[in-house]
């Protein structure tokens, strides 16, 4: 038995510690994959907390089959989709958006001093914006799929285990994915590389 | 675009993410050396993926992973405060009624079971022949069972929705989802059957034009009906440009067009017919 198993055994009785051990190992995680997926702060952080909650209201219907994180990337993706087709993330791929994405590139963690000269960062800046745009091409499904392989470094099983599908289909989805990204993407390659 | 390099295109994606396995590693290398289209191609994807990796999304402060349980345990509490006085509600509920529910619900699955063996038996029993089997077809695809010129025109009427949702779908942009592969795949199969039973039943007839209609159309969806349930692309563009090359929408409108008229001249010339019987 995981030692993750042994704490959703734990809080499933009630014990909010063992809840709470969960989520600190987690927590990371589910934000970094809510952040690639929305390029958001706050929308990051609220899907990470309802994540969260999800997971707790349904600890009973955990089965164990397959890892407790891989249960959760699958909640944090189905989120992700569900609240883009309310929102509708796609529309909101705008300039200040964007912007609001690269906001963070000159500064430190603390967003106080700038650590890059302003030719470089407005190069940088440059870049993100394109990698964002390029990214806003890709259907909700292909764009979970592509960043949990290529941001989180998930091995093809496991993120065909957390997204219920065969590996067949996101080989072909991940595939599908960079081309279009590299259609997307294709004035640029002459340049950077 | 050449089979060879379709399928070596069908590796990419295994060479990008995973490790190949050594022969057709070695396959693969051989093709790189002399397709300067998939070299390219393969180049590109490379790169663009290197390009992705520079992605930089702003890190939160320190201050919020360690406020982060803070912020989360006041709905949680929340949600388990709103969430009690029904949990009681549902125990007892699970312990009275849903456990029998369970039970209850196997008796509407087990005649549903008992009705699929009944109509299996009816299908595929010897004394079953095969124009009724092509009946039943043709009543579970939608069609009725008419004259062999009535079923001819649903088929290819259907075929025809089929096909334009092919021809109208572009595998670079759309989502695959839009296509709906697995209902597409039914009712090819479905169709396929359909066909070859009028194939059967029309040379007799001599119609060639329609006989060529009818196998092209047959061609094209048993394409469909052996596609696999994942997206593959390429498979989907082979179909796409199987549907082109054949020009079998435009076959499709032809005949019901030229069916179309020979209809209204019958309806026209029928009273000529009539008045000539009475002079």
């Amino acid at each position: 038995m995981t030692e993750d198993q042994i704490l959703v055994d734990q809080a499933r009785q009630g014990d909010m510690n063992a809840f709470r051990d969960l989520v600190e190992r987690n927590k990371q995680k589910i934000y970094f994959i809510a952040l690639d997926m929305t390029g958001n702060h706050h929308d990051a952080e609220d899907i990470s907390q309802d994540v969260f909650i999800k997971a707790y209201r349904s600890l009973s219907r955990f089965r164990g089959d397959a890892r407790f994180s891989s249960w959760l990337y699958r909640i944090t993706v189905n989120h992700c989709i569900e609240r883009s087709r309310k929102k509708s993330w796609k529309a909101v791929c705008t300039r200040e958006n964007m912007d609001e994405k690269t906001a963070g590139l000159n500064t430190d963690c603390t967003g106080s001093e700038p650590i890059m000269d302003p030719e470089k960062y407005t190069e940088q800046s440059m870049i993100q914006l394109h990698i964002e745009k390029a990214l806003c091409t890709l259907t909700e499904r292909e764009k979970a799929v592509f960043i949990l392989r290529h941001y989180h470094d998930l091995p093809l099983k496991e993120i065909a285990r957390s997204l219920k599908v065969t590996e067949g289909t996101i080989k072909s989805t991940l595939f599908r994915a960079l081309k279009r990204l590299q259609k997307s993407l294709s004035f640029y390659q002459q340049e950077i590389i | 675009m050449k089979i060879k390099c379709r399928h070596i295109q069908k590796l990419m994606g295994k060479a990008l993410y995973e490790t190949l396995e050594p022969k057709a590693e070695k396959e693969f290398a051989r093709h790189l050396e002399t397709c300067e289209a998939c070299r390219t191609l393969y180049d590109g994807l490379k790169k663009t993926a290197g390009i992705l990796h520079a992605r930089k999304l702003r890190t939160p402060d320190p201050c919020f992973w360690e406020s982060y349980w803070d912020s989360l345990s006041p709905r949680l509490s929340r949600n388990a405060r709103m969430k009690k006085p029904f949990q009681s509600a549902r125990k007892w509920l699970h312990a009275r009624v849903l456990v029998r529910r369970n039970t209850l619900r196997l008796v509407p699955a087990l005649s549903l079971v008992a009705i699929g063996i009944v109509i299996g038996k009816l299908i595929w029993s010897p004394g079953f022949d095969s124009a009724h089997s092509a009946g039943e077809m043709a009543i579970i695809s939608g069609t009725h069972i008419g004259s062999i010129r009535e079923r001819t025109e649903y088929t290819l009427e259907k075929s025809k929705v089929l096909f334009l949702a092919w021809a109208n779908f572009d595998p670079e942009s759309d989502d695959a989802e839009t296509l709906n592969l697995p209902f597409q795949k039914q009712m090819s199969q479905l169709l396929v059957q359909e066909t070859g039973f009028l194939k059967s039943r029309m040379h007799a007839n001599a119609d060639r034009r329609m006989l060529e209609l009818l196998t092209d159309l047959e061609v094209v969806l048993l394409q469909i009906a052996n596609l696999e349930d994942d997206y593959d692309l390429n498979a989907v563009s082979l179909v796409k440009s199987g549907l082109e090359k054949r020009s079998v929408l435009f076959k499709i409108n032809v005949s019901q067009i030229s069916s179309e008229s020979r209809n209204t001249a019958g309806s026209f010339q029928q009273p000529a017919d009539k008045e000539k019987s009475t002079i």
